[in-house]
C-alpha cells in the first residue's frame, strides 16, 4: 500500500493525479480504466476541498492506494464533517438550457467512472473507498462482492 | 497544465484548449469564456483535441457557456477525445451543445 497526505487546496490535485497515475500504471489498467480513476478520485477530492473544509485552513486529506492485478483500490481519508458521497441525489443535474443549475456534476461523475464506491464514518474521519478494475477483465475479484 | 487561447474569426470564436482542466485550472477557462460572452459570437467553438482531461469543475465552464451566449449561438465541443466526450456526456451537457468528435476542414 501507498500512500499520499496533502494539504486541502486545489493545488494538490496534480500531486493527486500524479500519485493515482503511478497506481494504475503498477496495476496495468487500460488508459480508460485509469481515466476513470482519477477523475472519481479527483472529484472525490475536490469534494472534500470545496465544500468539507473550511476555506484557508490547514486540512489535509490522505490518499491509500492497494494495488492488484488489473484492480487498484484507493482509499480516501479526511477529517471534515460526516459526509457520504454514496448517499447524495444519483440522478444527473438538469441540463435545460432555461433551468441550469451550476454545480452538482462532481459526485455524479465521480459515482459513474468508480466500479465500486462506499464509505464508512471511523471516529471524526470520514473513509470513502473507490474501486476501479480492468474493464476488459473477465473475473470480478471475489472481495470486491 | 491547463491552456486556452481565443482566436476570433468574424463571428465565430474558437478557444483552443490543452492540458488538463480540473477545479485549480477551471479559474482561467472561465475568464476566458467572459472574454468570449462579451464578444457576441454567432458560434464558440471549444476546440480540444489537445485536452487530456476534464473533470466536473470544467464541465462547469461549459455549463457557464451555454447560460451566457444566447439561444441562437451554437456551442460546440470539437475534437475531444473519448474520454473528455463521454465525461460532457455523462453530465447530460449533449443535450445543451453539439460535440463533434473529429476536426472538421
Amino acid at each position: 500500500m501507498t500512500t499520499l497526505r496533502v494539504p486541502a487546496t486545489v493545488a494538490s490535485l496534480a500531486t493527486v493525479a500524479e500519485f493515482v497515475g503511478r497506481a494504475v500504471a503498477a496495476a496495468g489498467l487500460t488508459e480508460k480504466d485509469a481515466y476513470r480513476l482519477r477523475l472519481a478520485t479527483d472529484e472525490l477530492v475536490t469534494n472534500v476541498i470545496m465544500h468539507g473544509y473550511p476555506v484557508g485552513g490547514a486540512e489535509e486529506i490522505e490518499l491509500h492506494a492497494t494495488v492488484g492485478h488489473g484492480r487498484v483500490l484507493l482509499l480516501m481519508e479526511d477529517s471534515a464533517a460526516e459526509f457520504d458521497p454514496t448517499r447524495q441525489q444519483h440522478r444527473v443535474p438538469s441540463v435545460d438550457p432555461d433551468d441550469m443549475r451550476v454545480g452538482g456534476f462532481g459526485l455524479v461523475l465521480a459515482r459513474m467512472s468508480a466500479d465500486r464506491l462506499s464509505y464508512e464514518r471511523i471516529g471524526d474521519r470520514n473513509r470513502t473507498i473507490i474501486i476501479v478494475r480492468r474493464s476488459d477483465r473477465a473475473l470480478i475479484d471475489h472481495e470486491d462482492r | 497544465m491547463f491552456q486556452a487561447d481565443l482566436t476570433i474569426t468574424g463571428d465565430i470564436i474558437t478557444i483552443q484548449m490543452s492540458g488538463e482542466l480540473d477545479a485549480s485550472s477551471a479559474p482561467n477557462f472561465h475568464k476566458i469564456l467572459q472574454q468570449a460572452a462579451t464578444r457576441s459570437p454567432k458560434q464558440l467553438i471549444l476546440a480540444m483535441s489537445n485536452l487530456v482531461y476534464i473533470a466536473s469543475a470544467g464541465v462547469r465552464g461549459l455549463v457557464f457557456a451555454r447560460q451566457k451566449m444566447g439561444d441562437d449561438v451554437e456551442v460546440v465541443v470539437e475534437g475531444a477525445n473519448e474520454s473528455v466526450a463521454d465525461t460532457i456526456r455523462m453530465t447530460g451537457m449533449e443535450h445543451a451543445i453539439t460535440i463533434r468528435e473529429t476536426f472538421s476542414a
